[in-house]
């Protein structure tokens, strides 16, 4: 078990984040999820020791190696650390990249690591004679080679392929389980969070500096965020203004409403939260609606069609020709704020 | 202990400015026993100020006019195509390799025997020379800056019909305004700190002046105008550094494809390459050969150029390894932590190499004046090497420092998180990466230390060693032209030699 309590940081006078609490069970994946700047990779190298914080505590495997009177340097904590851009040393072989961490030389281990991310044929190659997928591979190898018991990734899938990333992905949580650790991996993209984590950390800005505002898994975090922010960040939204008429009930543009435990005394003006899996268009001459514009998704056709100021993103199964007429429904209760 | 290493280039920076304040508040005695004169009496002789009108007027000239020309043909290689044009440009770099002094002295024979033209000395002739030598200067920084420039500005303006003027002014001069700004300040430098040129050429300029007054043992004048003479340089350093930290451009830009250069241009530009050539390789190299062949015909008596070259080449490599060994830990502190170490380093690169060695000499005067050994101090040669590695720290440093600045942080973070830094570090990834670049500079001041003449004067006569410099500059002032011919001879070829490899071994890295 590892865990992060009150962790704060700042450069200067400008605070990073404030009072982090992030628990990581044995062979869990967590995964940091949050907007360019608001402290996430700072965090991961606060816990990787090449960042010291201004207060609070990190211990790793109930070991200390952060607290206001213990610092641990970054070798000495037992981490694995993976950078966006691999930062493979350009001068060494694949071989040496994987070992450099080993303090004796040990060819058994290596080739094992290589066999277990699959570039056991690349062993002598230069990092510059290696495809990004690969190069990130060798990273990847190259921080378990210590056996670490926390593995921090930065970015890991950035300079991916789209195509590959599900791939890598998918790999990185068998090579965890595999090797019986924790993981915490820091990203902006809420595809690469949802595929890999078990929880999921959404971190926001307030006031500057950063802190994690809800915790759980992707499932729940995709349907149940706590605020607008955490809903824009989990997923693709909408949100409408509505007036609730009655217990779970809301006028809005889109006519009334189904949404999730909420009664007229808790208040009445809302902003009902929608995604786009939750409507339906169904075509119809006398509909009060017009379909903008119809663009192909691949396995389906995105519908844009403009309500007032508001545009609603509906997928489609079928190609509906722009300038189409009908209505649009709600599926199931929404939630809203 | 980095720290350590690091700050021994920031005291070598001052000990010349502590020798110099050391000599103004404590002035020597008059050998004949009368009053040394007052300190406002010498700063009130108005010929002290000529000099330094002088030398800014010669500075500041050959800075504008080596500017137009380098910054022209910088321009013209990268828009056009014609034939030759790596070859040519390769051909003017080669002027780096001749010592002003050598050009100068060259030239004055050779412009006096067309006895249509005034005789080529004194400030003009010094202009001319030092422009001659600068070109390269201007156009190889400009160059740089062009070459990180992307070409889809100037293509989107002429796309929207903009003639090639306004294309170039508003496309292109705005990305380039800092960079001419910082070669017309280095051009300035390095006119203003010219000892060779001035000298041969009996310019009535401050490093000429001071080299007399220290001959003539007033050292009392000569830290009057050592003292002008910082006046004239440190203004210009701050501003030479202010233009030197401006960000860089794009590392990978989209090249801009020339167009072909045709007419009367083309023959303009022929004939400017063929002059800067002509002038500053040619004419020299053929000159110092016939100088030779007159002497070999009269059937004159040549010395050996064994001990000279031997010494030469012996001072030049110690100077350039202690030089290359100085300049590391500044370098990696500069890259770490500050600007200062940058700062300290190239200020003492800043200051003429007369005045560096004059400095030197006064320091270490002062220091042994209780303690004594100032023979001793100055035959061993660590004068002499220090002053090679102040006068040269900033050229070893630029390749080293920015080599450094390649290496990606993160390699360090990764090392540190392994627990392998920093010793298997230094040795897997730092040196693997930085050795290319420390023999290049290692190059690039042995080139600087095998020309310097002013601190080889000065300081390497009680040494004991013989150098190509010396000679060539004491043959010439002896009129034994055929001596000094061979000794210039050898020295040209062993700078051309060294400039090749620079280049070879910049164009590998």
């Amino acid at each position: 078990m590892h865990n992060i309590t009150q962790l704060s940081h700042s450069f200067g006078a400008t605070a990073t984040f404030q009072n982090v609490d992030l628990s990581i069970e044995q062979g869990e994946i967590v995964s940091l999820l949050g907007q360019s700047g608001c402290g996430k990779s700072t965090l991961l190298r606060c816990i990787a020791g090449l960042e010291t914080p201004k207060n609070g505590e990190i211990t790793i495997q109930n070991n200390v190696v952060f607290s206001s009177k213990i610092n641990v340097q970054p070798g000495k904590r037992n981490l694995g650390l993976v950078f966006q851009d691999y930062a493979l040393f350009p001068a060494l072989t694949v071989r040496r990249n994987v070992g450099f961490g080993l303090k004796r030389i040990d060819e058994k281990r290596i080739d094992e690591l290589l066999d277990l991310v699959g570039i056991t044929e690349c062993a002598d190659r230069f990092p510059h004679q290696l495809s990004g997928g690969q190069q990130q591979r060798v990273s990847l190898a190259r921080s378990l080679a210590p056996k670490p018991q926390l593995l921090l990734l930065d970015e890991p899938f950035s300079n991916i392929d789209a195509h590959r990333k599900l791939e890598l992905g998918q790999e990185i949580r068998r090579i965890v389980e595999h090797q019986k650790i924790s993981a915490v991996f820091v990203t902006h993209d809420q595809v690469d969070a949802f595929s890999l984590a078990d929880r999921v950390a959404v971190m926001t800005q307030h006031n500057g500096s950063g802190t994690i505002v809800q915790i759980e898994s992707p499932h729940v975090l995709y349907n149940n965020p706590i605020s607008p922010e955490v809903a824009r960040l989990t997923g693709a939204c909408t949100f409408i203004d509505g007036t609730l008429t009655e217990d779970s009930i809301v006028e809005t543009c889109l006519g009334k409403i189904a949404i999730q435990g909420a009664s007229v005394s808790d208040k009445r003006n809302v902003k009902v939260l929608i995604r786009p899996e939750n409507l339906c268009f169904n075509a119809n001459v006398s509909g009060n609606v017009v379909i903008g514009m119809s663009c192909c998704t691949g396995p389906g056709f995105q519908l844009i069609v403009d309500v007032g100021p508001t545009r609603f993103r509906i997928p489609h199964p079928t190609y509906i020709p722009k300038g189409t007429r009908g209505t649009i429904e709600v599926l199931a209760p929404c939630l809203s704020y | 202990m980095i720290r350590l290493l690091a700050l021994i280039p920031v005291l070598l920076a001052v000990s010349p400015l502590l020798g110099l304040l050391g000599l103004i508040l404590n002035p020597p005695k008059d050998p004949f026993g009368g009053e040394p004169a007052s300190l406002w009496m010498l700063l009130s002789d108005g010929a002290v100020f000529g000099l330094l009108l002088n030398s800014v007027y010669v500075a500041l000239t050959s800075a504008v006019m080596s500017v137009l020309c380098g910054g022209w043909l910088a321009w013209v290689n990268y828009r056009y195509q014609y034939r030759g044009k790596r070859l040519l440009f390769l051909g003017s770099l080669l002027v780096f390799a001749t010592p002003s002094y050598i050009l100068a002295g060259t030239l004055r024979v050779q412009m006096n025997n067309l006895t249509v033209l005034p005789d080529f000395s004194g400030l003009w002739a010094s202009i001319v020379c030092l422009t001659i030598v600068c070109i390269p200067y201007a156009q190889v920084i400009i160059s740089s800056a062009l070459t990180r420039l992307s070409g889809s500005e100037l293509e989107a303006a002429i796309q929207l019909g903009a003639s090639n003027r306004d294309a170039f002014t508003v496309a292109i001069w705005p990305q380039i305004k800092e960079s001419v700004q910082l070669s017309f300040f280095i051009s300035f430098l390095y006119a203003i700190a010219d000892f060779g040129a001035v000298a041969t050429l009996n310019a009535p300029v401050l490093t000429w002046r001071l080299y007399e007054s220290i001959r003539n043992q007033d050292l009392q004048q000569a830290s009057i105008l050592g003292v002008l003479s910082l006046m004239a340089v440190v203004p210009v350093f701050f501003l030479v550094n202010r233009y030197r930290s401006q960000p860089n451009r794009l590392s990978n830009p989209r090249k801009v494809k020339p167009i072909p250069l045709k007419g009367n241009k083309r023959v303009l530009l022929y004939c400017v390459y063929a002059g800067l050539i002509w002038l500053g390789v040619v004419w020299p190299t053929v000159e110092l050969c016939s100088w030779v062949v007159e002497g070999w015909q009269r059937g004159l008596s040549f010395t050996s150029q064994w001990d000279a070259t031997f010494g030469s080449l012996v001072c030049a490599a110690i100077g350039a390894l202690l030089t290359t060994i100085l300049v590391i830990a500044p370098a990696w502190l500069y890259v770490q932590e500050s600007e200062f170490y940058k700062n300290s380093t190239f200020l003492a690169s800043a200051l003429p190499g007369i005045l560096l060695a004059f400095g030197l000499m006064t320091l270490t005067l002062l220091i042994t004046k209780h303690t004594g050994g100032y023979h001793l101090v100055l035959s061993s040669g660590v004068l002499l090497f220090s002053g090679y590695a102040m006068r040269f720290l900033s050229e070893g440093f630029s390749p080293i420092a920015s080599s450094m600045r390649q290496i990606n942080p993160q390699l360090s973070d990764i090392a540190k998180i392994l627990d392998r830094y920093p010793k298997p570090w230094v040795k897997n990834v730092l040196l693997p990466h930085i050795v290319p670049s420390i023999v290049r500079a290692y190059f690039l001041v042995f080139l600087a230390c095998i020309k310097e003449l002013p601190i080889t004067l000065l300081l390497g006569g009680s040494t004991g060693l013989k150098t190509l410099t010396f000679r060539t500059w004491d043959r010439y002032n002896e009129a034994l032209w055929h001596d000094a011919g061979f000794s210039g001879l050898i020295l040209l070829l062993i700078a051309f030699m060294m400039t090749v490899v620079t280049l070879h071994w910049k164009a590998d890295a």
